[in-house]
């Protein structure tokens, strides 16, 4: 067969391919992860209220049924809540295409959480926006697992990647112009370790 | 459909030396963007002995319908590896020629070593020691019992899927 293309997938994607094979129906992942193989650089404390957003490429359709979050939590009274938002970029606004949330009250350590959704949804292929929210009934805030906690001086350059939210928030918003988020320092590209199952 | 010339189940192999069970098996899982040939699977040994170690090591590939894993190929290989360094290793010898197809599929690694665990891969290295079980669907897990041969067949409700050592991901490039 000729080479009819070269394709790079880039970050979140490590293969390297050539186009030029054979069509076949689109297979359906049963899981998908922000960053694969579980990599994680530290658990790092997330401000309630804080909404974070981020980019991620699905490559292959994806059952939206349970986001999950690997949490440690600073003590064993009160309750945290995690959210979860799934986001579709058009233009300069994010909007909100399915949610999850749960609660939490338990007093291990360190504890997977599963979010219950709110909808079911099959996720196409493509770029996608994962958000994420901690609210907390005490002053002493949960830990996720996060990908950096470098800190660079000036702004993401180029098109939308990631960012957080300045104005606090208890609730997943149905749009966010991405002009309002802060996209500098290390609040903007510390990122939760996000896997979605089906 | 592309054909991938490699894919890597880490986008890069983390320094620490996992805490792999001996003559057990653990199953993590590699997500294939696209087909690729299952001709050589390489992976990074971590010495941190006082001297030569050696190592046999089988891997299966297994596909996951329902609760079951089910092996489709496998490749394996016997090595020795001097002390305090880190050496790539490849096994070429698979079971059978296959073209693995887009998706999901799981890798079951087997390992047995004479020495008491100062030897094994590199691979995901931060500490995902979680108190409770996995939740949701199934995306790795390690075998509670000792083995000397992939199982054609395992039930992944059989599998611990809580702490560090059930959830590993060694760093594994598959090349075509």
């Amino acid at each position: 067969m000729a080479l009819v293309d070269f394709q790079l997938l880039g970050i979140g994607g490590d293969g390297v391919g050539i186009a030029g094979g054979t069509s076949a129906a689109d297979p359906q992942l049963q899981f998908f992860e922000n960053f694969p193989g579980h990599l994680g650089a530290t658990l790092g404390v997330r401000s309630v209220g804080t909404l974070s957003v981020h980019a991620v490429n699905i490559p292959l359709s994806l059952s939206f049924n349970y986001p999950v979050v690997l949490v440690s939590r600073p003590n064993s009274g009160g309750q945290q809540t995690v959210q979860f938002g799934l986001y579709s970029l058009n233009g300069s606004t994010l909007s909100l295409a399915n949610s999850a949330s749960n609660s939490i009250s338990f007093s291990s350590a360190i504890s997977w959480i599963s979010m219950v959704t709110s909808a079911t949804q099959n996720i196409s292929p493509g770029a996608w926006y994962f958000a994420l929210n901690v609210l907390s009934s005490q002053t002493s805030n949960l830990s996720l697992l996060i990908n950096s906690s470098i800190n660079p001086a000036n702004a993401v350059p180029g098109a939308f990647l990631m960012g957080r939210m300045t104005a606090s928030t208890n609730a997943m918003p149905g749009s966010i112009a991405t002009s309002v988020l802060n996209i500098t320092g290390s609040g903007a590209i510390r990122q939760p370790y996000i896997i979605i199952t089906a | 459909m592309a054909q991938l010339l490699f894919e890597k189940s880490l986008p890069y192999y983390g320094p620490s030396r996992l805490s792999v069970n001996n003559a057990s098996m653990t199953f993590c899982a590699m997500n294939f963007n696209d087909s690729i040939s299952f001709n050589t699977v390489n992976m990074v040994f971590l010495n941190e002995a006082g001297g030569n170690r050696s190592m046999s090591v089988s891997l299966g590939l297994y596909s996951l319908s329902g609760s079951t894993l089910s092996l489709a190929n496998s490749v394996s290989s016997t090595f020795s590896q001097p002390a305090a360094n880190r050496i790539y290793i490849s096994m070429t010898s698979t079971s059978a020629t296959q073209n693995i197809t887009p998706g999901i599929w799981y890798i079951g690694y087997w390992m047995s070593r004479s020495d008491t665990g100062d030897y094994a891969p590199s691979g995901q290295y931060i500490n995902l020691s979680a108190g409770n079980a996995f939740p949701g669907a199934f995306i790795g897990g390690a075998m509670t019992v000792s083995t000397n041969a992939l199982p054609s067949s395992y039930a992944t409700s059989d599998l611990d899927i809580t702490g560090q050592d059930a959830l590993l991901v060694p760093f594994i490039i598959m090349s075509a």
